[in-house]
């Protein structure tokens, strides 16, 4: 059996010292719904590991126009925000409806944007919202905006010497909303066959004046979904706008075939699933219930 | 194989025990410390049967890496009351038929516990919602749902 070795700094300078230190050797732990399990079913046995829970990164800020949110913020805690309910809605959301009660009393939000699953929720969540991430290695910090973080399934763009210490997003203000919804299998305790957020700011004349969607189990990353941001940019949002996006947004994912649904489901319920977030974001008629 | 020291506050009593960093907080309750009640089942977090309580809180014994209750307190079935003096949850799903095969139940029992400390009156519907991740293959949960509101129906 491998020599594994187990680290559980109080201060976030020793966590970075010892991940540049080992490097890639090195496993970061946060909730561990994602590596314990790995490491249950002998997917992943860890060189070394790396417990971040004893860290000061379980908090939820707001300062100066920006919620700042520590990367250990585990699920149940985003999902019971009030600050989240109020301005990032579609993330407490998700986050609040992840899986069940024991697991969103472990898994964290950076966990699970690092874990970087093509269908997260919480991660599609906060894309859609336009979050941004800080990454902090012992040379300092950079901020990656998500749509720039992920790069394949189970991959992004950390350095093994970095630790993702925390989440950034903008607060919907005055005119603005975000929403979140999933198609699973099932209600609870299932991995989305679809899923979408929308965040839509609506100018004095109900015209749209910011825009930002994303899908997820529809590529091999979560997807912002550009080309229908464009759209609506600047229109009206009626029931037009709202399905030419949609449409938009069965066309620009790359869903695949596999156990939970398949390319022509996937394609079929998008269109209704964005169109359902774009207006429940936007606080129109028929939106979705909760 | 390098083995750690933890120590930790066990259904109310201080333990310590040594343990390799590959080990889940499940393995360490069963194989080490001989507590049998949490359920090796799924060890993925799917199936609920190792549910115990940590920090208060509901947590899959088999997704908690066994290092990381270093200091902190673990409650299992076993510390929830006694054969003379049952707790109204062990009470409830006695009397109410809650447990068939009894695989779940104590899961079950600390999901539900979780839920009632945070939530002494829940609605059917929270219930629900507080054992979403715990697996019954025998009642059809409508038992056990009826266990939990009779439970918190006695303590007030």
């Amino acid at each position: 059996m491998k020599n594994v070795k187990y680290f559980a700094p109080a201060t976030l300078s020793e966590a970075l010292q010892l991940l540049e230190e080992y490097g890639p050797d090195i496993s970061v732990l946060a909730g561990g719904t994602d590596l314990v399990r790995d490491m249950n079913l002998e997917f992943k046995i860890p060189q070394n590991i790396l417990w971040i829970g004893r860290l000061p990164l379980e908090y939820i800020k707001e300062e100066a126009d920006l919620l700042q949110i520590g990367a250990a913020t585990r699920m149940q805690t985003a999902g019971s925000s009030s600050v989240l309910k109020a301005k990032a809605a579609a993330l407490a959301r998700a986050a609040g409806k992840m899986a069940s009660p024991p697991v969103r009393s472990l898994a964290t939000l950076a966990g699970n944007l690092c874990t970087a699953s093509p269908a997260a929720d919480p991660g599609c969540a906060m894309l859609g919202l336009g979050a941004e991430v800080v990454l902090s290695s012992t040379k300092g910090e950079r901020v990656v905006p998500l749509d720039q973080f992920f790069i394949g399934p189970n991959e992004t763009v950390r350095r093994p010497d970095e630790l993702l210490t925390e989440i950034r997003v903008k607060p919907t203000g005055e005119g603005e909303g975000s929403s979140y919804l999933k198609i699973g299998r099932r209600q609870a305790m299932t991995l989305a066959v679809i899923n979408a957020t929308s965040r839509v700011k609506l100018d004095g004349a109900g015209n749209v004046q910011a825009v930002s969607i994303a899908v997820g189990a529809a590529a091999p990353t979560l997807l912002r979904i550009r080309p229908a941001e464009a759209m609506l940019a600047g229109q009206p949002l009626t029931e037009d706008t709202i399905r030419e996006a949609g449409e938009i947004v069965a066309r620009e994912i790359r869903p695949i075939d596999d156990v939970h649904g398949t390319i022509w489901y996937r394609r079929k319920t998008v269109r209704v699933l964005v169109a359902r977030t774009l207006r429940e974001a936007a606080k129109l008629n028929g939106g979705s219930k909760s | 194989m390098i083995k750690y020291p933890i120590t930790f506050t066990l259904n109310g009593q201080r333990v310590s025990v040594e343990a390799p960093a590959t080990i889940n907080l499940l393995t360490l309750l069963r194989d080490y410390l001989n507590i049998t009640s949490p359920k090796f089942g799924c060890e993925q977090g799917n199936c609920g049967a190792c549910t115990v309580i940590l920090d208060g809180e509901a947590v899959n014994s088999c997704l908690v890496l066994a290092l990381t209750v270093d200091s902190r307190a673990v409650t299992t079935i076993e510390g929830l009351g006694t054969p003379e003096n049952p707790h109204p949850l062990q009470v409830a799903f006695t009397e109410r038929y809650g447990a068939q095969c009894g695989f779940c139940t104590p899961g079950m029992i600390m999901a539900s516990k979780a839920l009632l400390d945070k939530n002494p009156h829940p609605t059917r519907e929270e219930v629900v919602e507080g054992i979403v991740g715990n697996i019954c293959r025998c009642t059809g949960y409508n038992k056990i749902i009826e266990s939990v509101l009779a439970a918190a129906e006695t303590a007030k």
